[in-house]
């Protein structure tokens, strides 16, 4: 191989700069580089020329030859960046999606509203010191009525149209049976919530046979119809998420006494009066009143030493009020069309 | 209760405005509607006597009535009514009326005949709600007279709802005593004159049962005409309070029942034998009731009898034999005093309701009787004539319902209310209600009047002071958080958490009811029958469920008649099995699930679900039971489920769900066309978990193996994969079915499953050989047991 003279090695510099210019892609890149610096690159041959020289020669040549491989060395790695970054862009252009398609995930399904209900009531309670209590669907007559004294052939009993599965044996028509199970096996302080289904003989637009209520319970040696009063209006205000305005009514329930009736301002219409409420602008939201010392004499409880409080409310209508659902059928048609709505 | 304005301002003075009495009445504890008008007729509206009726010349069902309408020529009326009469006293609108419904009274031409105004009904007038026919008047009155006096209108009502223990309350007078309570009014109790005896006709009373009935009040009437119209006056009132005019006697006895709260019941005198007697039936002693109704009754049920047998059900209702008739001319009225449980109880056990029977198991004052009829009697003379015989009054006063003092302590009411009454506001409490009350050192000691079966102990004035003062003036306090409430242990499964569990697996939560029908229940049972209601509420809904699947299916049936493909349900709930003297009552949680797998999607094609899905649906809702226990599918057989694709649930060594795809039989049942798959889990049996307990993770790198075998297509999975663990060795920390492959999928007869081994040490790095140790081990034993052949490839 012939030594290049200076203009040649000037000329080469040129042309290798151009081609490296000119290189379009990466492949061609890497044509341009084997060509100019390949083993046996243009380049690269003059660098093996360096070692015939004269020794005077060598130093001269060789830091020609050398700036020139520098520079296009340099030249190359430049030019493969911007390449590297054109080809990029094109692959992430190639690679664009509609990111407005359907994810594939699994569409989640939803809790039925009562049970929704449920949960806030219970955390309410939870949060105010109760615990959760269960019973048997099935009662006996002493646990569903006896106990909480209504006796036989009390009028009472015909405010509770029963399920008979045999003269002794009943659906529970109220959760209140709970009250005297949790009594008969816990002893005073008690702080109790107890909610499940129920179940009347009566089936028409605003009754169905079945639906659920919660139950609940407090005994300790000075709880008074003030202490009632406050757990409800905290529970109602928490509940509804609003300064509700509460009211007691006297009312009468076998199992407690004094009793109450609760309304609350109607949340349809801030109390003013709609369709609703009745235009009373009140809402009948639940049962309640101070145990009936009858209810403690069934479960051997001092009924000097201990007082307590007990309520009930429905799981329905609380949830109707909640979501505005105005047919109580719904809840037991189980269409996902309507269950669907609670997710 | 339906209570009238002007009938209640008849018994007491109260000075606030009547519409503001039902809201001081709800605070009292009496639930009180709100007041609706009865309004006053419209200018243009008189009495009138039609004079003659004519048939309309050219209208069937029409009449043209001359009407004598006050002014000196008759007024000509075209009228529809049937029961327009020649002599009838009626109302007339004339020309220029509005009626209340906005109608407006003209003069016109009905099928070519003029008439000069309208002959009105009851709800033509506002009356009434529906009536059938023009409003017939007493004849006394004078034609073209304004009614408005005549009718006590204008007049207002409202409704009074009444809890069981306030019987007392199911009369005007009952009423009223509470409107003067509330209202600190006066009670006006009108003087009742004794009627001086024109006769000596009498009849012995008898009171065998005096526990049942302690009082028994009667009179003989001779001489009456019982079937005559009773006035204006007493129809209106009638209307009113929602109760049918009959006649005059038995319009009285119901006025009488309305006012005072005391039921009655007149005999027709002359078809009594003998002495009256109050006992209790003989066994199948028989009745027959006003109503036709025959009774068989039984020594519980009190009678009323004479010579001749039972003639009345006691408190309850008359007996046909003895009742009331046109030709009636002697009566035998009486009222007495029942004790309430023995009228609840008959009531109850012969199903009958009466107003009767409805005010005697309440409580009606045992002071009443005698007063009910002296005033019944009074009008009865007044409107049927007769002549009135002693009043014969039999009481066993030692019988008659306690009124014992009772003690109210001051502490006490302090203590029950939370907030302290001053003495001042409980004597006046009392006070106005018209109390026998006594101070004594702790408080008070009252004795509640005769009308009151409420009030009993201490409680019950308790509740009375509270109710006088008004719920409202108690303080309420603030719950104070109360530590030491039991949260769930952490040992026991959250059922909140499996059924968000479900919730993100896409199932939506359904609460069906827990009866259904035993058709249904038959075919998923397989025969079994559920605990049966006695009084179920449609045949649909006759037996308690014996698992969830029948209101599952019905509910999934339900939405797919409406359409929608991709269903899942789940429920959690009671199921009642065994016998009901033995019953078995568990908390179960069920699934059904049909339609897509994975949900319509743009980039695959849908496929139906199938066991396989459910089964993984089942195993994430078991992961969090599992801990430490194996969880085992094992082919199974049940009647839900199609066979050959149904699987126990063995978690350790307990049987606790099933899983399957459903039966066809219940498919074509429900009239349901696409595959369905069910799973219940006894929910009982899956509580107790286990709370984690730390071990660190190994720190050396894992080694995995993928071992292909071929078997005879029957072998099971589950066995495999059971003698591969076994096999492996301690090693093993991960082992997958990685692929599944038949040549045919028809008809091949072998098939080839691959497996994938991860091993781990916890102690050293593991090499190559000791991945072959374990494959070699594994290979020989699947060789040697269970018919595996290691395929070459």
């Amino acid at each position: 191989m012939e030594k290049n003279s200076n203009a040649d090695l000037e000329q080469l510099l040129k042309s290798g700069l151009s081609d490296i210019t000119d290189a379009e892609n990466s492949r061609d890149l890497e044509g341009v580089r084997v060509q100019l610096l390949g083993k046996q690159g243009s380049v690269t041959s003059q660098l093996k020329v360096i070692g015939s020289l004269a020794p005077e020669e060598r130093s001269a040549f060789g830091a020609a030859v050398n700036r020139v491989r520098e520079q296009l060395t340099t030249a190359i790695e430049s030019r493969s960046l911007a390449i590297i970054e054109v080809e990029r862009q094109a692959t992430i252009e190639s690679q664009r999606i509609d990111v407005t398609l359907p994810g594939r995930g699994v569409e989640p399904g939803g809790l039925h509203p009562v049970t929704r209900t449920l949960r806030k009531i219970e955390r309410i309670f939870l949060r105010a010191g109760f615990s959760i209590a269960y019973g048997p669907e099935i009662e006996d007559d002493f646990h569903n009525f006896e106990a909480l004294n209504i006796p036989k052939n009390h009028p009472a009993r015909a405010m509770h149209d029963t399920f008979y599965l045999d003269p002794e044996t009943v659906l529970r028509t109220h959760t209140s049976p709970v009250q005297v199970r949790y009594l008969e096996n816990n002893q005073p302080p008690v702080n109790v919530i107890a909610p499940g289904r129920v179940y009347r003989c009566d089936s028409d637009v605003t009754h169905t046979p079945m639906f659920h209520q919660l139950e609940g319970l407090a005994v300790d040696t000075d709880l008074s119809f003030g202490d009632l009063k406050g757990i409800l209006i905290f529970f109602l205000q928490e509940f509804f998420e609003r300064d509700l305005p509460v009211r007691f009514r006297p009312s009468f329930f076998p199992f407690t006494e004094p009793s109450a009736e609760v309304d609350m301002g109607c949340v349809f219409c801030d109390g003013a009066g709609c369709r609703i409420c009745g235009q009373s602008g009140w809402l009948e939201v639940l049962g309640c009143g101070m145990v009936h010392p009858q209810v403690f004499a069934q479960v051997g409880i001092d009924n000097e030493r201990y007082t307590g409080y007990a309520f009930g409310l429905g799981i329905e209508r609380l949830t109707m009020l909640r979501y505005g659902v105005n047919d109580l059928r719904v809840f037991f048609e189980n269409e996902v069309s309507f269950l669907r709505q609670f997710t | 209760m339906i209570i009238s304005e002007n009938w209640l301002r008849e018994w007491v003075d109260f000075d606030v405005s009547f519409d503001d009495l039902p809201e001081l009445l709800t605070q009292a504890g009496l639930e009180t509607g709100a007041v609706s008008i009865v309004p006053a007729l419209a200018e243009g509206i008189v009495a009138a006597r039609v004079e003659l009726v004519t048939a309309h010349p050219n209208a069937d069902g029409l009449s043209v009535c001359e009407v004598d309408g006050g002014r000196p020529e008759r007024y000509q009326i075209v009228c529809g009514a049937e029961n327009v009469r020649a002599g009838m006293v009626t109302v007339l609108a004339t020309p220029d009326t509005v009626l209340v419904n906005g109608q407006k009274i003209s003069n016109q031409d009905l099928r070519g005949v003029n008439s000069e105004g309208m002959l009105c009904s009851g709800s033509e007038l506002g009356l009434d709600d529906q009536s059938s026919g023009i409003l017939e008047l007493d004849p006394h009155l004078t034609p073209g007279q304004k009614l408005d006096e005549h009718l006590q209108l204008p007049d207002r009502v409202f409704e009074v709802e009444l809890t069981p223990n306030r019987g007392d309350c199911l009369s005007i007078l009952g009423v009223a005593r509470e409107t003067a309570t509330v209202t600190h009014g006066t009670l006006k109790e009108p003087t009742i004159k004794k009627i001086e005896p024109k006769s000596k006709e009498t009849r012995s009373i008898t009171l065998d049962k005096p526990d049942d009935c302690p009082r028994y009040v009667g009179r003989v009437l001779s001489g009456v005409s019982p079937s005559t119209r009773s006035p204006d006056i007493i129809r209106e009132r009638l209307r009113r309070s929602d109760v049918r005019s009959v006649d005059a006697l038995v319009d009285i006895t119901n006025y009488l029942m309305l006012e005072t709260g005391q039921p009655m019941h007149a005999f027709d005198n002359d078809r009594l034998k003998d002495g009256i007697v109050v006992r209790r039936a003989k066994p199948s002693e028989q009745l027959t009731l006003l109503d036709g109704q025959e009774l068989t009754l039984n020594k519980d049920n009190l009678v009323i009898a004479d010579g001749s047998g039972p003639i009345a059900l006691g408190g309850i209702k008359g007996g046909a034999s003895t009742m009331i008739s046109e030709q009636t001319s002697s009566l035998f009225l009486e009222a007495a005093s029942f004790n309430p449980d023995c009228i609840a109880r008959t009531a109850r056990q012969l199903s009958i309701n009466s107003d009767a029977a409805h005010r005697f198991e309440r409580g009606v004052d045992f002071n009443l009787p005698a007063l009910a009829i002296e005033r019944a009697s009074a009008l009865v003379i007044e409107l049927c004539g007769g002549a009135p015989g002693p009043l014969i009054d039999q009481t066993i006063p030692e019988c008659l319902p306690e009124r014992r003092s009772i003690v109210l302590r001051q502490a006490r009411l302090k203590r029950m209310l939370g907030t302290t009454v001053s003495k001042q506001s409980v004597d006046s409490a009392f006070k106005a209600a018209h109390f026998d009350c006594a101070p004594v050192t702790s408080g008070w000691s009252v004795t509640p009047p005769s009308y009151r079966y409420d009030l009993t102990g201490e409680h019950d004035l308790v509740e009375e002071v509270a109710r006088l003062v008004g719920y409202d003036q108690f303080d309420s306090h603030p719950p104070s958080v109360r530590v030491g409430a039991q949260l769930a242990p952490e040992g026991i499964l959250d059922l909140d958490r499996v059924k968000d569990l479900l919730v993100g697996l896409g199932y939506f939560e359904a609460i069906t009811y827990s009866f259904v029908s035993s058709e249904l229940q038959e075919l998923v049972s397989g025969g079994e029958k559920g605990i049966r209601l006695q009084n179920p509420i449609a045949s649909q809904f006759s037996e308690m469920r014996l698992t969830l699947l029948p209101g599952l299916l019905n509910a999934l049936a339900n939405n797919a008649r409406r359409q929608v493909r991709d269903i899942r349900l789940f429920e959690t709930g009671h199921i009642f099995q065994g016998t009901l003297k033995q019953r078995k009552e568990q908390q179960y949680i069920g699934g059904v699930i049909t339609g897509s797998a994975t949900g319509t999607r743009w980039d695959q094609s849908n496929r139906e679900i199938d066991f396989f899905d459910v089964k993984g649906h089942v195993e994430s809702l078991m992961t969090g039971a599992c801990s430490g226990k194996s969880l085992r599918f094992v082919d199974s057989e049940h009647s839900a489920y199609q066979l050959g694709q149904c699987a126990d649930l063995i978690l350790g060594e307990t049987k606790v769900g099933q899983i399957g795809r459903i039966s066809y039989e219940l498919l074509l049942q429900l009239d349901l066309e696409r595959v369905v798959y069910g799973f219940e889990i006894n929910f009982g049996l899956i509580r107790e978990i286990t709370i984690p307990s730390y071990t660190a993770s190994s720190r050396y790198p894992s080694l995995s193996r993928d071992l292909s075998f071929i078997f005879p297509c029957e072998a099971s999975s589950q066995t495999i994969i059971d003698a591969i663990r076994q096999s492996a060795g301690e090693l093993l920390i991960n082992l997958e079915l990685i692929d599944l492959y038949k040549e045919n999928p028809e008809t091949s007869t072998k098939k080839s499953l691959t497996f994938r081994l991860t091993l781990q040490s916890n102690s050293r790095n593991l090499k190559d050989e000791d991945a072959d140790a374990v494959a070699r081990s594994v290979i020989s034993h699947i060789n040697a047991e269970h018919d595996g052949v290691l395929r070459s490839n």
